[in-house]
Order: structure tokens, then sequence, then C-alpha cells
């Protein structure tokens, strides 16, 4: 079997890679620190951009829960308002139909005008 | 006690040498032939085996630190270009895939052969055998490494290795033979049709 050895050693022997090959590794090599570089630079731009979202998001929204339970609280004190309005118009009405000579009876049972 | 013990052989063992960044133009000036070729015979195209070769040593870029030595990066090397290679002959087993010619990168250096027709015919049929097969042969005659090399290389029983070799050799020698016969007989057909 050795003169197949001996052919394949021969058909197998080293070669040289394409002019420029080192100089393109070489290259390369260096290029993706780079890239590197620029993915940091764009991925701490979008964290700083996604924080300051949220915090307005949040901030929108807690401005917003404001005015709604200002509106609330506006709401509720008209209802109280007319509430109170009402009472006191019963009030007036009830005083102005009493009559002033009231009746009162005394110690002996006799009822006489104040 | 043991702690100590740890201490004091820490403190007496020789500093390990690692490779930093300025030592990755040297190491692929002095390895890419070993790389390109491994490469190129797996795959028998310039253009995939360059491709694959660049990829090789981007990882050895990524990794140099944890070298220790010369001969670490060459084991390195060509246990990770084999690799590489059976994975991307795998892939290009399935995708089939076609590369224009003009966009194959030309080779600096012919081959040096014997007889090239013969080189070719070889070239070929180690193309042909399966991944594994191919590896090994590849590597002991390329590379010159012996059974026990490859495989540690191809993390593999040493007697798996010695006997595909074997099985790879014959079939090597068959088919060559085969082709050999056919095209005697095809040229013995063309004198004497021309007669």
């Amino acid at each position: 079997m050795s003169w197949i050895e001996d052919d394949l050693r021969v058909a197998l022997q080293r070669r040289e890679p394409p002019d420029g090959f080192a100089q393109r590794v070489i290259g390369r090599a260096r290029r993706p620190r780079q890239q590197w570089r620029f993915a940091a630079i764009a991925a701490a731009i979008l964290l700083i951009f996604s924080v300051g979202l949220f915090r307005y998001r949040e901030a929108a929204a807690e401005r917003r829960n404001g005015e709604v339970a200002r509106e609330q609280l506006v709401l509720a004190i008209q209802i109280a308002a007319g509430k109170l309005e009402t009472v006191k118009y019963r009030i007036n009405s009830h005083a102005a139909e009493m009559p002033l000579d009231i009746p009162v009876r005394d110690e002996k049972g006799n009822d006489r005008q104040l | 006690m043991a702690a100590y013990l740890v201490f004091r052989d820490r403190m007496t063992e020789p500093p390990r040498h690692t490779f930093a960044d300025k030592d990755f133009p040297g190491l692929v000036k002095q390895h890419q032939s070993l790389v390109f070729s491994l490469a190129y015979h797996f795959l028998r195209d310039a253009a995939l085996a360059e491709e694959l070769a660049q990829e090789v040593f981007m990882q050895l870029h990524r990794d140099l630190r944890s070298l220790e030595s010369e001969q670490h990066v060459e084991y390195w090397l060509r246990r990770v270009t084999t690799h590489r290679a059976i994975d991307y002959g795998r892939r290009q087993q399935r995708e089939r895939r076609l590369i224009p010619l003009e966009s194959a990168p030309e080779l600096s250096t012919p081959p040096r052969t014997g007889d090239p027709l013969l080189s070719e015919s070889l070239r070929k049929l180690v193309a042909a055998l399966p991944e594994r097969l191919r590896a090994i042969v590849i590597l002991r005659f390329q590379e010159d490494l012996d059974p026990t090399e490859i495989a540690k290389i191809l993390d593999m029983p040493v007697n798996t290795v010695k006997s595909r070799l074997h099985r790879s050799l014959e079939f090597l020698r068959r088919k060559l033979e085969r082709t050999q016969t056919a095209s005697v007989h095809a040229v013995r057909q063309g004198s004497e049709a021309q007669l």
C-alpha cells in the first residue's frame, strides 16, 4: 500500500493561500472591535432613550390620574353644594310657613300665646 | 497546610506563556498554509476554503490568550480547522451551494506534483470520502500526523482511526485502479477508432 501513501503525500501537500490572505485576516481581526464599540454606543443611547421614554410615560400617566381625581373632587363638591342648597331652601321654606303665634300650655293646663 | 502547598507550587512553577494581540499577525503568516490547505483539501473549493480559514483565524484571535505554546497553537489550529471543515462539508452537502467561477480566488502557487493527473484523481477521490474518513486521510498525509495525534484531534479511539485509515486507503487504491483501467481502455478504444 506504500505507493498510494506516497502519491497521497504528493497530492495532499500543503499549498499557499491566495495572495493577500494574511492581510485580509489581520484587517478583519482589527475591524470587529470598532464595530463592537459602535454597537456599545448605540446600545447605551438606546438604553438612555428607553429609560427616558419610560419615565415620561410614567409621569404622563400620573398626571392623567391626578386630573381625573381633581375632576372627581370638583364633581363631588358640586353635588354636595347642590344638596346643601336644597336643604337650605327647605329650611327657609319651612320657616316661612311656620305661624309666629305658637300656642304654649302653662302649668295649669291653659293655652296661651307667647 | 494544603493551602500552603498550593501557594508554594503556584509560586515556584514557571510563569505560563500566553499570546497577546501583537503576536497575531506573526501566527497568521506562520500557519496560513496549514489552515488553508486543510480547508482546501477538505472542501476542494478555494473560495470556501478561504472563508473557513478566515473564520478559524478570527476564532484564534478571540482565544489567543488561552493558548500557551507554539505546539498548542498548532494543535488548536488543526483541531478547530478539521472540525469546522467537517461542519462545512455537511452543510455544503445539504445546500449544494454553487459559487460562480469568477468569484473564486486564484491560488498563488500551483501544487507541486509528480503526476498532476494522478494527484488530481487522488484529490477528487479523497473529496468523495465521508467527512470523518476524509479528515483522517488529510491529517495523515497532509500534516503527517500519526494515528494517536489524529485520534486526539478528532476525539476518536486510536484503533478506530487505524481501521478507518486502512479502510480509506483500500477504497482509494481500488477506485484509483478502476479509474486508471477505465482511462487506459478509453484511450485504447480511441486509438483503435482512429486506425
